[in-house]
């Protein structure tokens, strides 16, 4: 027991973007609000950045802008992880805007932005 | 060019093709009726039971299978993390003599991944003539809401003193975006910010004075354009080959080139989402 408490404890930003992620992942899949899902969206690219990030950090180093202390490599932390979470949210604000856009779309043409009224709705509107 | 006219109007945001088929028709429906609920058809409730079962499960599947991933990984901030490998080490080492950027961030996004920065901002420019197509002319009633034309004393009082030390600030965290944190995505965001504060306090009618739709997109293709030439010169060039200044510089240039970019992506979202124009 320990044991797992330990491995918990070493991994502590690991396990909370893991719940953060699965948060996410059933809040989309559950809410029936589209304004709803895509914050969930939004929570699902959090924990993925916070998992990213926190794999580049090492202890006791700072971010890897070069200062006084010149190209010492054992004084910095990983970049790369840096650039990718850099990556992730320019992509995840895109996708966010588009699908938010969709949704104002489907208000305007809806009403609604209940996933079951909609539902019913455009199978009325196919008859 | 009568070939590529389509294209560019396309990307102005200009649409050539018939819009009957997006125009709002609201579905008529009646007051007297209720409005429709899930539990009405029998069959659409029997499916959202299982589909919620279902997710549960999916996500219950997920939750065990990633902590157990997570348990085996090395354990945060140890040195012996195999993702701290030779790649890292030669960024932090090299990037100065490299690329000239002492933030080494900034060094490996624009210089050693410039390809895929400019992915990025092809990204970005997307979204926008995404948007922009979406709620092109959409917002005629909203427009009045949102739009306080300089009515409001506190927020136009407050925004002489703000609007100023936010672009200053942006521009700062834009032009030293190679040697201390910052940069073309973050500059780019507090210039954007600076923008839409600007318009909420004085109203549309005074952005659109100087930042009208011919500079909006000129700006925006301008940004996109500057990166590809300079960067695709750089690289034909010989790349790191150059011991010349042009390798000094070139993280510069793309960087205002992102804040370009990005700075016409947030206040075009802004624009776009309040009033349906520019």
């Amino acid at each position: 027991m320990t044991n797992l408490i330990n491995e918990v404890i070493d991994n502590r930003y690991a396990v909370t973007a893991v719940l953060l992620f699965v948060i996410g992942l059933a809040n989309m899949l559950l809410q029936p609000n589209l304004i709803k899902k895509v914050v969930a969206f939004n929570i699902m690219d959090s924990a993925t950045f916070l998992m990213l990030a926190s794999r580049g950090f090492v202890e006791g180093r700072v971010a890897a802008v070069l200062t006084d202390g010149g190209a010492d490599v054992s004084r910095y932390v990983n970049p790369i992880p840096a650039g990718l979470v850099l990556t992730g949210i320019v992509v995840s604000v895109s996708v966010s805007a588009f699908s938010l856009a969709l949704i104002q779309r489907i208000y305007a043409r809806y009403g609604t932005v209940e996933l079951g009224e909609l539902l019913k709705l455009t199978k009325k509107e196919k008859v | 060019m009568k070939k590529f006219s389509h294209f560019t109007s396309w990307v102005d945001g200009e649409l050539s093709f018939p819009l009957s088929t997006l125009h709002d028709a609201r579905v008529e429906r009646p007051d007297h009726e209720p409005r429709p609920s899930i539990s009405d058809s029998r069959s659409l409730s029997v499916f959202s039971k299982v589909y919620a079962l279902l997710c549960m499960l999916v996500c219950l599947l997920m939750l065990c299978t990633l902590l157990a991933v997570a348990a085996a990984l090395p354990s945060f901030g140890s040195e012996e993390n195999p993702t701290l490998n030779e790649v890292s080490e030669h960024y932090v080492g090299q990037a100065e003599h490299e690329t000239g950027a002492e933030n080494v961030i900034a060094g490996m996004i624009l210089n050693y991944r410039g390809f895929d920065t400019f992915g990025e901002s092809c990204v970005l420019f997307l979204a926008v003539c995404c948007v922009m197509q979406l709620l092109w002319n959409t917002g005629a009633e909203k427009k009045q809401e949102t739009d306080f034309g300089g009515q409001d004393v506190i927020l136009s009082h407050v925004c002489r003193v703000l609007v100023p030390c936010s672009l200053c600030f942006g521009l700062c965290v834009l032009f030293s975006g190679h040697t201390t944190p910052g940069g073309g995505f973050s500059g780019g965001s507090v210039l954007g910010a600076a923008l839409i504060i600007f318009a909420l306090a004085f109203g549309d009618g005074a952005v659109s004075r100087f930042f009208n739709r011919r500079l909006y997109n000129l700006v925006r293709i301008t940004g996109l354009m500057v990166y590809a030439l300079m960067f695709g010169c750089y690289i034909f060039l010989g790349a790191n080959g150059i011991e010349s200044e042009l390798s000094r510089y070139i993280v510069l240039v793309v960087d205002i080139a992102v804040g370009l970019v990005v700075m016409s992506t947030m206040y075009g979202f802004y624009s776009f989402y309040t009033k349906g124009e520019l």
